[in-house]
């Protein structure tokens, strides 16, 4: 694959404008189908913290942008991937992704036990479509499957009256919303690859190529176009390395779920049969933020994250090319505003033997 | 150097300082204004006023041990983070 943004790695001090321009060389542009330019020029400015002379320097090196001159509008996305690589150390997605990962400092024997969580999502009408015509609409949410990481569910309690649990989803028809709620408890267990052809494969998307970024995840799944541009999304990477797995002859799928403790953040990682017959997961979108935004990384996080089952994951039955959630009216498909909390409870669950994490081909 | 004493707001006045930094037209918050609806906390400013938060508390602030209603007023911060009743 030839990729066409330089490898990053992380400056040891702060950079200065080149470091912007730089990183605008190597930015992803969000493609026009997808851009949505509503970011004023004076919010840009507050994002990025560098400077209305910088920001008038990356426009004149082609920084995209709609409006008029002084009055320029960004798309968020690009804002966001340009930040990340700038170096800069204060803009707000670099700020926002060092204190997101400080779960990453922590001795790796920590995403191993099991964990109690309070949980609790909402899912609303897309904010185009206000309130009307409830009777149309078809609602889901991916149901949580704690017990494939060796949790299990405690509680769990969905509405409105008339919803429907399934195996794989939450659904409701004709209401003005979906709602789950509940008692988790997620756990993990460290495992490691054995075959040599596996870990080659899982471990060629890393920190060392590949760069991760935020977008769509409509974008996420033309993963041959967003990989060829250097940057490793949980999405992308996961359906290229399901593809790559399965064509050297592991039995492989994607997982999609939620990540714990991060107030709303759905993600995508790699399940794969080992030769010794056990579930691998992998995860190189945690690798790579790890090694590039993690300010404090522990050593062991890495291999943590290619075979391990993590407590900070709540699987679904869902692929990484699924939504978690979703909204239909009239049968066209819209993303619901959705409210998702998830806090670890106060009261944490006693050491429980369980039947073995994962099992053996949970694919 | 000069003799005059700069006195700088410490622990919660401090918060509440730093929120009215966000809307420098408001001389006073109410405790119970909703901070996100009337644009003094938003996803832009957020970490930073972890950060602040983080500072006048002396305690790391784990995303997992919150919500977002925690943020919500100048009350619920209160509450929440300065074990204060309002």
């Amino acid at each position: 694959m030839n990729i066409e943004a330089k490898p990053w790695t992380r400056p040891a001090a702060p950079r200065g404008p080149e470091g912007w321009l730089d990183s605008l060389r190597d930015l992803l542009v969000i493609p026009p189908e997808l851009r949505d330019e509503w970011v004023e020029r004076e919010a840009a400015l507050e994002l990025l913290q560098c400077g209305p002379e910088i920001l008038d320097e990356l426009l004149r090196a082609g920084l995209p942008h709609g409006g008029t001159p002084g009055a320029e509008r960004f798309d968020r996305f690009d804002l966001v991937n340009l930040a990340l690589y700038s170096g800069s150390g204060t803009s707000v997605p670099e700020k926002t992704m060092r204190y997101a990962l400080r779960w990453m400092h922590a001795d790796p024997e920590a995403l191993f036990r099991p964990q109690r969580w309070n949980y609790s999502v909402a899912l609303t009408p897309p904010a185009a479509h206000g309130e009307g015509e409830p009777e149309r609409t078809d609602w889901n949410l991916a149901t949580p499957h704690p017990e494939l990481s060796g949790g299990w569910t405690e509680s769990l309690s969905i509405g409105p009256e008339g919803a429907s649990l399934g195996e794989k989803d939450i659904t409701a028809s004709g209401t003005s919303g979906l709602t789950a709620s509940g008692v988790l408890v997620t756990s993990g267990e460290r495992r490691e690859i054995v075959s040599e052809r596996l870990r080659e494969i899982v471990t060629s998307y890393g920190p060392d190529r590949f760069r991760w970024g935020r977008m769509p995840e409509e974008l996420q799944w033309r993963k041959d176009e967003v990989l060829a541009q250097g940057y490793a999304p949980c999405i992308s990477v996961c359906l290229e390395l399901a593809e790559r797995c399965r064509e050297a002859g592991f039995e492989a799928r994607t997982r999609r779920g939620w990540i714990m403790g991060m107030l709303d953040l759905a993600h995508s990682w790699l399940e794969v049969v080992d030769e010794d017959g056990l579930v691998k997961n992998v995860d190189p979108a945690f690798v790579i933020l790890a090694d590039h935004h993690a300010e404090a990384p522990h050593p062991d996080i890495a291999q943590a994250f290619t075979g391990s089952l993590l407590n900070r994951l709540l699987p679904t039955e869902h692929h990484a090319d699924e939504p978690v959630n979703g909204y239909r009216r009239g049968g066209l498909f819209a993303h619901p505003r959705h409210q998702t909390d998830i806090q670890l409870s106060a009261e944490q669950p006693a050491p429980r033997e369980t039947a073995g994490a994962g099992n053996g081909s949970g694919t | 150097m000069s003799g005059a004493t700069e006195h700088k707001p410490a622990g919660f006045d401090a918060v509440v300082r730093y929120l009215l930094t966000k809307r420098p037209e408001l001389t006073s918050i109410d405790p119970d204004l909703d901070l996100v609806e009337n644009r003094i906390l938003d996803s832009l400013g957020f970490v930073n006023f972890l950060y602040v938060l983080e500072e006048q508390t002396g305690e790391e602030i784990l995303m997992e041990h919150v919500t977002p209603s925690d943020f919500r007023t100048i009350n619920s911060i209160r509450k929440r983070f300065f074990h204060e009743s309002e």
